[in-house]
């Protein structure tokens, strides 16, 4: 099964953002965000296209099946 | 996730499913530990009756800090102590979901081991008969005991910041 991989981290970090942070204002826990981010569960549409809302940027710029994700400029 | 809302029955956040998930597996491990010291005292050992007395109070000691920890976490927050409130977080969803996988086959597997080799492992140990209820006994305390662990297992906080 392909794996897929993420920018959440790095785009939290960029927003100086903590992980509880991000789960409170998309609505979810702290440890459904780590995990996220350590690719240990793959979230749900729902949440993927919550993120996507958040950081302003399309959800192929955060998830992708490959880790070559193109970074999107939207962090100045 | 702090309860900041004012309505009274919203305080069931994401972080506090998380937080009730892990304690109901903790309370539900301590529960198990009580009645396996249970089912030890009254149907496997003869013991004196000063061992007897302490062994009860171990017992009655792991269930109620089983039940502290299973109210304490959470879960009887809602409408009704006797309705469990839904987990909608869908990190906890996945944990409970892999939790029941992982008791469906320990159970399965236990069992076609019973099935071939149950009989030849009580003829080893001595045993003449074994009653039904201690069989499902068994297998429940299994089942349960798999589920508490693989629950605590896939909630235990190995990153980095969630550890601090």
């Amino acid at each position: 099964m392909d794996e897929a991989y993420n920018r959440i981290a790095i785009e939290r970090k960029l927003r100086g953002l903590s992980q509880q942070q991000l789960a409170e204002a998309i609505g979810v826990s702290r440890k459904t965000i780590s995990t996220i981010e350590t690719r240990r569960f793959t979230p749900s549409v729902v949440i993927a296209l919550k993120l996507a809302e958040f950081f302003a940027m399309p959800v192929e710029a955060i998830f992708a099946l490959s880790n070559k994700i193109e970074k999107y400029p939207s962090v100045q | 996730m702090k309860n900041t809302s004012s309505r009274i029955y919203d305080g069931w956040t994401p972080d506090m499913q998380v937080t009730a998930l892990k304690r109901c597996a903790y309370a539900v491990l301590i529960l198990m530990l009580g009645l396996s010291v249970f089912v030890l005292q009254t149907q496997v050992f003869d013991l004196p009756v000063g061992v007897d007395i302490v062994l009860f109070m171990i017992v009655f000691a792991c269930h109620t800090i089983a039940f502290i920890y299973y109210a304490s976490g959470g879960m009887l927050i809602g409408v009704s102590p006797f309705i469990r409130p839904r987990f909608n977080d869908e990190y906890c969803r996945q944990v409970l979901f892999k939790a029941y996988q992982a008791t469906a086959w320990v159970l399965f597997i236990s069992l076609g081991l019973s099935w071939f080799s149950l009989s030849y492992i009580l003829q080893q140990a001595g045993v003449e008969q074994v009653s039904a209820g201690m069989v499902a006994g068994s297998f429940l305390v299994l089942g349960i005991t798999t589920w508490a662990v693989t629950v605590l297992h896939e909630l235990s906080d190995t990153d980095a910041e969630g550890a601090a």
